[in-house]
């Protein structure tokens, strides 16, 4: 626990608090969870007015220090000094938006009753303005008794006055501690308590003093409710689900068309760098491992940040716009249908993300069944892992169709994994009956401008924490994987004798100039030794040996060495294609993976890829499941084996039988 | 020589590093697994 001078920011749900926290604190943040519990926990630091530094803690939002859930108790017990982890402030920033002023003012009455300074910052004036609310700062301060400061958290208006106040309660000469409790409010509480229920006559009192302190310092004005009238819109049951899709529907297709140039642009930078570092390096494993191995493993990966990133930045402007929160009310009719939960939302879309944070987040929804129903299906939704594949294979097979044709094939493979989820859901509630099921509330905040600096920092923590991934396990899985494909070498013996059968059946392609002949012949010898050779490596034998049960699908040996390293990490699938071509071609493959699978060919000639072929292998990666440590995590989730093997299980039978269907109709 | 020397020595530290990895989160105490964030293992559901 730390020793520095403690602020904490308490408020509602979706008061702007956030925003706050990062004006105040900016970069100097760390964000963890409390130690038992999935509520996180946002720790920064700011530079007290005397120099000396002093943490905020970004508490969880609550309506009132009576909890209700797991979220509200942690931020009750920090605010009491209950939790052995956290220290107890010494002192309390209330955040209160100005447009939902009556609940927030609830929250300050108990806040007033802490033995600790406490300073309110307004928030939300500007939305609260437009809906015709005007609140009297002044007057509000001198009723409260505590400092009342106006703030624009995104805009950074009235942070350094929050930060002066916060200073001065601290140093105790503002008046604010929480001894003050305003008599009026002591008053209201002692004339309420005749019903036979304290607590609802203590929220009574409250309630009582909150009306009349709002009568004296907000003016309303009779302004329409915008934010009221497009809701009236998008909540709509039929019009609001027609307006989800086509948010969706543009966002994939925008997607795809804005990253393709971003793309190329890092794969040429990715291969222009592989080749520069190992210009002046003599031939041999350690220049094929760098060229062959890290870059294009690793380089394969990062190619797709600009698609990481769009899908970040476009999911976090609907985030901060209030947006995401009506889609969680539209989608809890949905999942009520088919057994799950409107909690179950929030880990679902989590998921799309990565199944792992999705799974944990599930701690939330109370009634153990729907949680169960919400952990075996999270993985069907498709995670950013899946998006190289995607993109890839899509880029690959579909380029002949217009940008906005692939961005909906890849909207398709999304609502192929959102259906399958569904299904399953509704099979498992079929099964295993319903139970009744808990009402789903939710805050829905005012619609807003999206935070340029709110949306950075998402897409950068996303994105950052992919190239982690990439320069780490992938990094290494690379190295591994090049090994495995590069060793046992085969033995001078077999190199004479398969030289031999490529000289006896080898004929020149009918348009060869008679001068290329031989540099043609040796480049196609180069080309069947290398393909030889990776057949004899430890991850051909690995492919062979697995191809019995993928070729129904139209998967080769190649695919299965990829198929395997993806049960690492499904991105992995993409840098172990890159190595597997990379090895088994001995040229410089600067046309990319893309080209490399192109051009790949069975002995018969025919191509190995084809559209049949990776749309079946889409479906696949849709529909398995193949991440470990997903399966670890359901494991640890559930307490036993069961559940999770019963996943594995069912989720790859699945996608077989799926791929297998996809295949023979296709082909 | 030195390349192939070389290339042992790579392998070999990545596939230590990822074997370390992968006990290392058999191991943890977090639901997780990984090393920084403090979520306590939850037992059954």
């Amino acid at each position: 626990m730390s020793d520095l001078r403690t602020i904490a920011l308490a408020g509602n749900p979706n008061c702007g608090k956030t925003t706050l926290f990062n004006a105040l604190t900016g970069l100097r943040q760390r964000v963890a969870n409390y130690p038992g519990i999935t509520v996180e926990k946002k720790v920064g630091q700011i530079r007290l007015g005397d120099g000396s530094p002093a943490e905020v803690i970004d508490l969880p939002g609550t309506y009132s220090l009576v909890p209700t859930s797991p979220d509200e108790q942690v931020a009750a017990e920090v605010l009491f000094g209950q939790r052995a982890d956290t220290k107890r402030p010494d002192a309390v920033v209330a955040v209160i938006d100005a447009s939902t002023l009556a609940r927030g003012l609830f929250l300050v009455s108990q806040l007033l009753e802490l033995d600790r300074p406490l300073v309110v910052a307004l928030t939300m004036s500007d939305i609260a303005a437009r809906r015709g609310i005007v609140v009297d700062d002044r007057a509000l301060e001198a009723a409260l008794g505590v400092p009342v400061i106006p703030v624009v958290g995104h805009k950074g208006v009235g942070v350094a006055a929050l930060r002066s106040a916060v200073d001065r309660a601290l140093e105790g000469n503002s008046g604010s501690t929480g001894a003050g409790v305003p008599k009026a409010l002591a008053k209201a509480i002692a004339a309420s308590s005749t019903s036979t229920d304290p607590l609802l006559s203590e929220i009574g009192g409250r309630y009582a003093w909150i009306d009349a302190l709002m009568a004296a310092s907000v003016r309303s004005g009779t302004k329409s409710h915008l934010t009221e009238r497009v809701d009236g819109f998008l909540l709509h049951r039929v019009f609001g689900l027609g307006f989800f899709a086509l948010i969706m529907g543009s966002l994939f297709i925008t997607l795809f068309t804005l990253a393709a140039p971003l793309m190329d642009a890092c794969s040429s930078g990715v291969a222009a760098l592989g080749h520069w570092l190992t210009a002046s390096m003599a031939d041999g494993d350690l220049k094929s491992l760098i060229n062959d191995g890290i870059f294009a493993g690793v380089g394969g990966v990062v190619v797709f940040i600009p698609q990481i990133a769009l899908l970040f930045l476009f999911l976090s402007l609907l985030e901060d716009s209030g947006y995401l929160a009506r889609a969680a009310v539209l989608m809890d009719r949905l999942l009520c249908k088919v057994g799950l939960h409107g909690k179950s939302f929030i880990p679902l879309l989590s998921a799309f993300a990565c199944a792992i944070p999705g799974i944990m987040a599930t701690r939330t929804i109370d009634s153990r069944r729907e949680r169960l129903i919400t952990i075996l299906v999270a993985p069907f939704l498709s995670c950013s892992a899946r998006l190289p594949v995607y993109a890839l294979l899509i880029a690959a097979f579909f380029h002949h169709l217009p940008g906005w044709q692939q961005g909906l094939i890849m909207l398709a493979l999304y609502l192929l994994g959102i259906f399958a989820a569904f299904a399953v859901a509704w099979l498992a509630t079929k099964i295993r009956g319903r139970v009744a099921s808990t009402p789903f509330i939710l805050e829905l905040p005012s619609y807003k401008l999206p935070q340029p600096r709110q949306v950075a920092l998402q897409v950068w923590q996303n994105a950052s924490a992919f190239l982690t991934k990439a320069g780490t396990t992938i990094f290494a899985l690379s190295i591994v994987i090049w090994a495995i494909t590069t060793y046992p070498k085969p033995s001078a013996e077999r190199i004479t004798a398969d030289t031999s059968t490529f000289t006896a059946h080898w004929q020149a392609p009918a348009d060869t100039p008679a001068d290329k002949l031989a540099e043609v012949r040796q480049d196609a010898l180069d080309k069947a030794l290398a393909g030889k050779a990776l057949e004899t490596s430890i991850a051909g034998h690995l492919g062979h040996f697995i191809e019995p049960a993928i070729a129904p699908l139209g998967f080769d040996w190649k695919m299965g060495i990829g198929l395997v390293g993806a049960f690492a990490a499904r991105e992995v699938f993409v840098s172990t294609l890159g190595i597997v071509y990379a090895v088994g071609d001995p040229g410089d493959a600067t046309d990319g993976l893309q080209a490399e699978m192109l051009a790949d060919r069975k002995p018969d000639g025919s191509p190995v890829w084809t559209t049949a072929v990776a749309t079946s292998m889409l479906v696949w990666f849709v529909l398995a499941m193949q991440c470990i440590s997903t399966t670890a995590v359901v494991r640890r989730e559930t307490g036993g084996w069961t559940w999770p093997l019963l996943q594995l299980g069912g989720m790859n039978v699945l996608a077989w039988i799926a791929c297998l269907i996809t295949y023979r109709i296709l082909a | 020589m030195i390349q192939t020397l070389a290339v042992i020595v790579i392998v070999a530290l990545a596939g230590a590093w990822l074997i370390r990895g992968w006990v290392r989160k058999a191991r943890s105490k977090t639901a997780c697994g990984c090393d920084h964030c403090p979520v306590a293992k939850k037992p059954g559901v």
